[in-house]
This record gives C-alpha cells, sequence and structure tokens, in this order.
C-alpha cells in the first residue's frame, strides 16, 4: 500500500514542476543547427572576389571535409540562397578539385587530426574556410565558432581572409575576436 | 494475459495513471511555444543567435533525449572524475542497475532484478560486440577491459532491447563504446598504485595511417589484490592481467566509413571453494586456493556507408576466442564468429525503417570434472535472427511511434518472436514523455541445455556416512524464458541547468528457470554414495515492478551534482532477496582553484534479504590536480566508509566461486600524455 503511494507521489510531483523557461531549446544536434544559422548569417556579411565565382549566377558550393554533423545542419539550408546565389552543400573526405574550388569550406572537429595538411592544401583558396576547433584561426582557417558557457562565439583570422580576397563588414568584425 | 489483468496492483495504478494524464496534460499544453527547428534560427539576428544557450548539463543527452527507452549515458569524463579504475565498478552510476561485487575479480550486475554473479538477461557490449559468455549466460568482468581513457561513453538501456540487439537483452543492454582513433591521436601513459589496486599500467600511443586512415595501439597490465574473508583474514582473490590491442579507423571516401579493431589478453585469477565436490571419498571437497588462468582475444571490422538519401548500411563481423580455466570445474573454450548487417532509411515523409540480420556461430569445448560434465562436451551451433522496425511520426515534431520485432531462430528454442512498440510525445524541445510495451526472450545456456548434462553443486555428509552431492541436471526441452515489460518515462530539461530522467516499470516473466528438487536416491558405483537431484524447469511466473528517477543540476559553472533514485519490489521473495529494494546515490563535481578538482559519491544501497547482507553507504573521494593541459595526478579513495563489507554471497551458480569481503581501498594515478 505505502509503496504504491510512493510510485503516485513521485510521478505527480515530477510531472507537476514542468518548466516555462524562455530559453533556447534543446533536442537532436541544436549545436549543428545553431552553427548552420551561424555560417548562413556571417557569410551574408562577406564579400567574394570575383575570381572566387565562374560568373554572375553561378551557385555558391558549400564543402564539408570529412564525416560530421554540421552536414545535416547546414541541409536546412538546401533551399534557400545566399548573395542572390542558389546553394549547393556537398561533403568529401579529401581536398579535391571541387572542394578547392567552393566557397565555404567547412572543416569538421573530427579532422583536427590533419587539420595543418587540410588548411596548407587550402593556401590559395577564395574560400570562407569554417572550423570548430581550438586553434583554428592560428593554424590558417579564416572563422572558428566555437561554445564559451554554453553559447556560440566566433573567431576571425582578419589577415587570412585578406589574404584570400574576402571583405568582411565590420558589423561582423565587431562582434568577433579577431586573431592574428 | 489474463494473469497480468487480474493482479490487484495493476487495477489500482489504471486509476491512478489516469489522474496522474488528467494533470500532466494542461502542463504540457501551456509550456510556452519556443523556436525549434533551423528555420526559425535563421529568422533570428546575429545578435539574437548569439544570445542562445547550447545547455551543457543535458549535452550527454541531446541525441538520446527524445528516445522511447530508459536510456542512461556515461561519458568519459564521467569515469574519470568519480576515481572509478575499471567499467564493472564504474557501472554503479547507472540509476536501475545493481552491482555487487562478490570477489576481487567477480561482480554480480543485473538491471531490474535476478541478479545473480552469472547474471543470465543483460546483454554487455564493446563497440556492438556482446562480451558475456554465452556458456553461462553472463559476463565475466575480470577478463573484459579497455584503457579507460579511451572509452568515449558508456550507454545503458534498462529494460527490453530486442528489437535491435536480440535475445539475451531481456533486462537490459550495455554498450561500452571506445573512441574513434581520430581523437587519440597522441600518446597517453598512465600509472594506478595503490594498496587494493596494487599496480595498473596503460601505454596508448596514436598516429595518422596515410591521408585518410588513422591507428591507435595500447598496452594495460594490472594487479589487484585480494579483499578479506569473512574472519577478516586476507583471502585468495588477487589477480593480475595484461593486454595488447589497436583500433584502425578509415574513411576511404565520404560515403564509406571503415573501423578495425584488435585485443589480445592474459591472466590469472585467484579462486576458492569449500563446497564445489571433487571425488566420492572424504574429503569431498578440494579447499585450497587455486589460480584459474584466462587468455583470449578478437578481431572485429565494421563498415558503415551513408548515401546520399540519409539511408545507411551497416556491415560488422567479428572472430573471438576466449579460453578459461575454472580448477575443479571446466577448462573452457569457446570461439564464436559473427555477421550483423544492418539497413536504415527513410520511406516517404515519415517512416524511419531499420532492418538487419545476424548470424553467429559457436564452437565451444568444455573439459570434464568432477563436478561438472557438460554433454556434449564440443558443440558448433548457430544463432540466427532477422529484425525490422519502423518509426513513425504520427504528428509531425509532437508524437512519433515505434513498432518492431525481432525473430530469432536457435537449436535450444527454435523460433523465437520477440515484438515491441514504443511512443514518444515530444510537446516542445524540453519535454519527452514516452512509454512501451514489449517481449524478450531468453534462451537457454549451454549448462541449461545439456541433454545429460550434470553439475555436482554442493557436497555434503549425511549421518549415515554416506556422502550426499547435490546434482543438478540439464535437459533437451529447456525453455526460453520470456518477458512482457510495460514502462512509462519522463524526461525534462529545467532550464539550463536542471535535467530529470524518470522511469517506470512493469515486469512479466513467464517461464522462469527454476529448480526443485527430487527424491534423494542412492547410486553404487563407483562407491556408494546419495543424489539429491535438482531439475532444472521452467514453471514459475512472477512480477517486478520499480522506478528509476536520475537527476543533473549545474550549481554553478564549476559545481555539478548528480543524484538517483532506485526503487525495485518483485513478487516473490526469491528475486526480492538477490537485489536491494532500495537505492541512492549523490555524487559532486567541484573545479576548484589552481587546476584542483575535488570530487566525491554517496553510494546507498540497501541489504539483500535473500543472502543476509546488511544495507551499506558507500563513500568515494577524489582529488585531482591537472597542473597542465598533459598531466593529471589524483588521490582516490573508494569504499571509505568500512574497512570491509560484503556485496553479494551467492546465487543461483551456486558457490562455484567463494565470496569476500570489499575491502577500503586507496590510490593514487598519474596521467600524462605525450
Amino acid at each position: 500500500m505505502k509503496n504504491r503511494f510512493l510510485i503516485l507521489f513521485l510521478i505527480l510531483f515530477f510531472f507537476l514542476v514542468v518548466p516555462f523557461s524562455p530559453q533556447a531549446s534543446q533536442g537532436e544536434s541544436l549545436e549543428y543547427r545553431l552553427k548552420a544559422a551561424f555560417v548562413y548569417k556571417i557569410a551574408d556579411f562577406i564579400e567574394w572576389p570575383m575570381e572566387a565565382f565562374s560568373d554572375k549566377s553561378s551557385p555558391l558550393t558549400i564543402s564539408v571535409i570529412g564525416r560530421s554533423p554540421f552536414f545535416e545542419g547546414l541541409n536546412s539550408l538546401k533551399e534557400k540562397r545566399l548573395k542572390n546565389r542558389k546553394l549547393i552543400l556537398r561533403s568529401s573526405q579529401v581536398v579535391d578539385e571541387q572542394t578547392k574550388s567552393s566557397q565555404i569550406i567547412v572543416v569538421g572537429a573530427l579532422q583536427e587530426y590533419r587539420l595543418e595538411k587540410i588548411l596548407d592544401s587550402l593556401k590559395n583558396s577564395h574560400a570562407l574556410i569554417i572550423g570548430e576547433n581550438q586553434g583554428f584561426c592560428k593554424k590558417g582557417g579564416i572563422l572558428n565558432l566555437i561554445i564559451e558557457k554554453g553559447k556560440i562565439r566566433f573567431e576571425i583570422n582578419y589577415k587570412k581572409a585578406k589574404q584570400s580576397g574576402l571583405k568582411v563588414s565590420s558589423r561582423v568584425l565587431r562582434m568577433a575576436k579577431i586573431i592574428d | 494475459m489474463v494473469t497480468f489483468m487480474s493482479t490487484k496492483f495493476f487495477r489500482f495504478t489504471l486509476i491512478e495513471l489516469v489522474m496522474v494524464i488528467f494533470l500532466l496534460l494542461p502542463t504540457v499544453i501551456l509550456a510556452k511555444d519556443i523556436p525549434v527547428d533551423a528555420t526559425d534560427l535563421k529568422e533570428l539576428t546575429l545578435d539574437d543567435l548569439m544570445e542562445m544557450q547550447i545547455t551543457s548539463v543535458s549535452k550527454r543527452a541531446e541525441p538520446l533525449f527524445d528516445s522511447a527507452a530508459a536510456i542512461h549515458v556515461i561519458t568519459g569524463d564521467d569515469i574519470r572524475r568519480s576515481g572509478f579504475n575499471n567499467i564493472a565498478e564504474a557501472l554503479r552510476m547507472v540509476p536501475g542497475l545493481q552491482v555487487a561485487r562478490k570477489t576481487s575479480s567477480l561482480w554480480a550486475i543485473t538491471s531490474r532484478g535476478f541478479n545473480d554473479q552469472f547474471s543470465n538477461k543483460l546483454l554487455v557490449m564493446i563497440d556492438g560486440r556482446p562480451i558475456y559468455t554465452p556458456i553461462f549466460s553472463g559476463v565475466f568482468w575480470g577478463s573484459k577491459d579497455l584503457v579507460l581513457e579511451d572509452i568515449e561513453r558508456i550507454e545503458v538501456i534498462r529494460g527490453p532491447g530486442a528489437t535491435l540487439w536480440g535475445a539475451n537483452a531481456v533486462n537490459g543492454v550495455i554498450n561500452i563504446i571506445s573512441k574513434n582513433s581520430k581523437k587519440t591521436q597522441d600518446g597517453l601513459a598512465s600509472v594506478v598504485v595503490g594498496n587494493q589496486d596494487q599496480g595498473i599500467g596503460s601505454i596508448r600511443y596514436g598516429g595518422p595511417l596515410g591521408d585518410l586512415a588513422t591507428y591507435r595501439v595500447f598496452g594495460k597490465v594490472f594487479k589487484r589484490d585480494d579483499f578479506s574473508d569473512e574472519t577478516g583474514k586476507e583471502a585468495f582473490d588477487e589477480w593480475k592481467v595484461a593486454r595488447g590491442g589497436f583500433r584502425i579507423d578509415w574513411d576511404p571516401n565520404e560515403k564509406d566509413s571503415l573501423f578495425f579493431d584488435g585485443n589480445y589478453y592474459k591472466g590469472d585469477l585467484g579462486n576458492k571453494n569449500d563446497t564445489v565436490p571433487s571425488s566420492f571419498s572424504p574429503p569431498l571437497v578440494n579447499s585450497e586456493t587455486k589460480r584459474d588462468p584466462i587468455e583470449g582475444g578478437h578481431f572485429l571490422v565494421s563498415w558503415i556507408r551513408t548515401l546520399e538519401d540519409g539511408s545507411e548500411f551497416k556491415t560488422q563481423f567479428f572472430y573471438d576466442r576466449e579460453e578459461r580455466s575454472i580448477e575443479n570445474i571446466s577448462d573452457i573454450e569457446l570461439d564464436r564468429f559473427d555477421f550483423d548487417f544492418q539497413h536504415r532509411f527513410l520511406m516517404g515523409s515519415n517512416h524511419e525503417i531499420i532492418w538487419g540480420i545476424n548470424n553467429r556461430t559457436i564452437s565451444d569445448k568444455f573439459g570434464d570434472s568432477f563436478a561438472l560434465q557438460v554433454v556434449p562436451n564440443n558443440r558448433v551451433y548457430n544463432h540466427f535472427s532477422f529484425f525490422a522496425q519502423d518509426r513513425l511520426e504520427l504528428i509531425q515534431d509532437l508524437l512519433s511511434l515505434t513498432v518492431g520485432s525481432k525473430f530469432t531462430l536457435n537449436r535450444f528454442s527454435g523460433v523465437e518472436i520477440q515484438p515491441n512498440i514504443r511512443f514518444a510525445l515530444t510537446p516542445d524541445s524540453q519535454n519527452t514523455f514516452w512509454g512501451a510495451v514489449s517481449r524478450a526472450v531468453r534462451t537457454p545456456s549451454r549448462t541449461e541445455d545439456g541433454g545429460l548434462s550434470q553439475a555436482r553443486v554442493r557436497a555434503t555428509s549425511t549421518a549415515i556416512g554416506l556422502p550426499l552431492f547435490v546434482t543438478s541436471l540439464g535437459r533437451n526441452d529447456f525453455k526460453s524464458e520470456k518477458l512482457t515489460a510495460y514502462e512509462l518515462g519522463y524526461r525534462s530539461q529545467f532550464g539550463k541547468s536542471f535535467f530529470l530522467d524518470a522511469v517506470g516499470f512493469f515486469n512479466h516473466y513467464d517461464d522462469l528457470r527454476n529448480a526443485p528438487s527430487g527424491n534423494s536416491f542412492l547410486e553404487t558405483s563407483p562407491s556408494p554414495h546419495l543424489v539429491l537431484p535438482i531439475f532444472l524447469s521452467n514453471s514459475r511466473n512472477e512480477d517486478t515492478y520499480g522506478v528509476e528517477v536520475s537527476s543533473q543540476w549545474e550549481v554553478l559553472d564549476y559545481w555539478k551534482l548528480n543524484a538517483s533514485f532506485t526503487w525495485f519490489e518483485a513478487s516473490s521473495e526469491d528475486i526480492d532477496g538477490n537485489v536491494p529494494d532500495t537505492q541512492w546515490q549523490i555524487r559532486s563535481y567541484l573545479d576548484l582553484p589552481y587546476k584542483f578538482e575535488f570530487d566525491f559519491g554517496v553510494y546507498f544501497v540497501n541489504g539483500l534479504n535473500g543472502q543476509n547482507i546488511p544495507s551499506y553507504t558507500r563513500l568515494d573521494a577524489r582529488l585531482g590536480w591537472r597542473p597542465t593541459e598533459k598531466l593529471e595526478i589524483s588521490l582516490v579513495g573508494q569504499n571509505l566508509q568500512d574497512p570491509e563489507h560484503s556485496e553479494f554471497l551467492s546465487g543461483t551458480a551456486n558457490n562455484f566461486f567463494e565470496p569476500t569481503q570489499v575491502q577500503r581501498s586507496v590510490f593514487g594515478k598519474l596521467t600524462w600524455q605525450f
């Protein structure tokens, strides 16, 4: 008898304490849906040099290097347009020609062990190179998405961006941590 | 289900459940609408995006937040901070698991009742490779091990995991997942020195293999001391094991991902028993301390191919060999070949279908002894299974239903069908309410289905001067044990710092193994003696029920608290007596200045009435220091509350191994990366 009331009490107790938090939502891969939204927003504030595209109406290609949950997060962007161009999303295990000629290159976290190699092979590209590992910008990447105290922050290697011919709006630079 | 419906307990609870749902409904409806999918996220400005929180507390639960099962995840960091230095002990952190240490090298671990040193209703795997010994349907925890720093996480699902993992996943599934070698691309050495864990040394090194692959190799040795016997003297159960292995991960292209994994180990365990018979004439038993050698290894290949449309094929093959000599009982050799294939794909806009096949071929060999004769000595047999499961979104982002079943075929019990149905209700992304009804089956082990197998489990002298041997006899028609389980659960993220998970279950078992004894009779050869036969049969039906609650609270940025509570009841003293009826624990993790860490855990385990073991409250504490990123020093005390105490004395595998008392232990650990 006593035991049955214990269960009932416990069940009722927990159900009655339902949250009303105005904070962010949870759910599968919120981190990567959020990072994808960052990529989309920041890219809008970037100007690519003319050489980065084949012509005025060619699509904007995003290449994800390696297996990464970033790919699923970016998937929801497929129907959208960016800088008035169609978006193409692809992934590749190696840095092939198609990757090198993409305008946005995302390097997943698991690629940390060969980060230097990957960034080295992208030395002459005009892409916005995005990563999510500590020290990404120092190693030659352009935009690094990191998590600080539960929120997403980003670092920008302004020098490298300039070298690649990319113009980054001051609005974005203000919110970023600038890495030299 | 007539018996089930007529139990008083269920009828009463139905009314209570209805009341509860009425109370739940308004809270669910009133919960605030919060942007969920990425489309909404893109409407926000950059400033808004920078304000959004990814909660750290539930991060470990993220991918499992809306799963319709009682799942708990232990991360590598949980193991490190809690000070546990082997896997069996680390499982104490999981609510709903009952972990009892019988000797220095033997544990009785189960989920939801039926604990036994050869707990036979729990499926334990490393990287999807089962590590239980099919002979006894249990796990010899002593011989399955990893470098703990290479564990990514341990996923524990209490309750039937039948559909995906097949027979034996009756009361739960534990999957120990090791890190992809990409994440262990450096050297790591760790040394433990203590009074019980006298020495544990492991070393691991990883590096790239060409452009597309990575590897790691490791070596680990340990020696653990004896515990004490019932008089407090040093007992016999010291043990030592050395092992080595490797892992290679290879991603040849963006679609395919493979890994190879192999391991070899050798060691010996101290063992003693006073009751296993060893001869017809006095002394009937041999109570010397023995050393039981163990040796074995495995090789595994796993290949996952992901296609553009998101569908996935997974193929896995492994070979496993285990050799174990249990002196006076048997020399066991076991070879396992396993092939597994799974396909996951989306059909239409709201069906996710997974189906698969598995074939396992087992070849075993038992050496005979006075106590145990398994007939036949060698056997090669197959388990084949097929499963299919459909997860459909009945209402987009709100209600999903999973229906599935596994079909197995094996020589012991023929065809078995294990269906289950689960639902998950996610009114918003902070709450999940789920339920499941499942059927699961435990197939007979080799010693249960042995035809003419017999095991002399106990010897006593009788008043008339003749020895009496209690003898257990196997039978050809021993049936599988069956379970019908009903579960309900609730998972909630409160704000950013509090997470709660609660599960209630009701299990009904049919055809449970029991062992009624017959009348004793006289045998005359080779010398006159009495036999008291125990016939294994399947005539027991039982009900068990309980509640498991766990919570995580990030009190401050540098202080986390974990607490859990488990309550369990069974309809018969028999099952009830081997498992504590309540357990609770509180674990605190505190980050101090100057890179120090202070962690402690209090674990209360109620007594085992059936074994006359009193309740105990365990206290563990750890002081850690990470002066640099590459160095960690820690001092850990375990079981500080008592110099020694008993946790488990016996079980149905009756006294093949003598129990000892768990002693207080203190050790220092040094880990450095290079």
